[in-house]
């Protein structure tokens, strides 16, 4: 999952080198803290937060194959 | 995106040995040269390599299909990816296919097909990333021809519900649809002239209202 998230975030970035995902469980559910350069955070969230929609989606899909549930964030 | 860096005697021995790593031609790569070469005093004293950067720059249906490919392995989905034309009527240039087994669908295509929507979404903003000059290039992304099925048991949902407010006289809200969805019913109602449709309420609880067109025979009788 953090690996798909890594990759989600490099693909969308201007300076990949600069994302890390952070994880956290908390009992059932997972937060993810995606960090990307500042200049990047647009490409990540995109206009009214389409892209973080689309980003939360498809790994939500992904969790809940494995029956979990993940909370993503997104900083800079 | 592939990428290898290479060094050489001069830019161009290296950016030719770096195409030969990458088994690419010429005008399929992009080259940033790193490091000029500096010639050593007799050709061999404090002399530096010149040092390049190439890139494939893959065709955007070849950059799409390899990242849908690589996000549904990603998710820990066994499927593969399709690449096709898409429909003319569709708007789109390719559209992509997700095959993968009958187990794996509900995950890949998600409620109402939102998973789906989201793929197909991040797919169109990624393989778009680099072409600002070039144009948009519009990709559709399905699995187990569900867009089509879709559509065509919206257009039946449409079709009975649109009955039932002509024969009840009152209006009738469907459930709550993405946008899309919507559009599919408002478009397709356009053709029956006894009902007329609107949407109401706020995302993402949005619904389309069927209203049965009334005919007031006092109003008729002026016409």
């Amino acid at each position: 999952m953090k690996e798909l998230l890594e990759f989600l975030a490099k693909s969308l970035v201007d300076h990949p080198d600069s994302v890390s995902v952070a994880e956290e469980h908390k009992g059932d559910l997972t937060v993810y803290r995606v960090t990307v350069d500042p200049a990047d955070v647009g490409k990540v969230i995109g206009k009214q937060g389409r892209i973080a929609k689309a980003i939360r989606s498809v790994v939500g899909a992904a969790a809940h194959r494995e029956n979990r549930h993940v909370v993503v964030d997104i900083e800079s | 995106m592939k990428r290898v860096i290479a060094t050489g005697k001069t830019v161009e021995d290296a950016v030719t040995s770096a195409l030969v790593r990458l088994g690419v031609t010429r005008s399929q790569a992009s080259v940033r040269v790193i490091r000029e070469p500096v010639k050593g005093l007799f050709g061999l004293i404090g002399g530096r390599d010149a040092e390049v950067e190439v890139t494939v720059v893959l065709p955007p249906e070849e950059a799409a299909k390899q990242f849908l490919a690589e996000l549904l392995r990603q998710m820990g989905l066994d499927a593969s990816v399709k690449l096709h034309p898409a429909p003319s009527d569709s708007g789109a240039h390719f559209a992509l296919e997700v095959v993968c087994a009958e187990s794996a669908l509900p995950f890949v295509i998600g409620r109402h097909g939102s998973t789906l929507d989201a793929l197909q979404y991040l797919v169109n903003v990624v393989a778009n990333r680099e072409r600002v000059q070039e144009g948009y290039v519009r990709f559709i992304v399905d699995a187990a021809d569900y867009r089509r099925r879709r559509r065509q048991g919206l257009c039946e949902l449409a079709d009975r519900a649109a009955s039932r407010a002509v024969r009840t006289r009152r209006s009738v809200s469907l459930q709550s649809m993405p946008a899309a969805d919507r559009k599919v019913i408002h478009t397709y109602l356009q053709q029956r002239s006894d009902v007329t449709t609107t949407s109401e309420g706020v995302e993402p609880n949005r619904k389309v209202v069927i209203v049965p067109v009334v005919e007031h025979r006092d109003r008729a009788g002026e016409r």
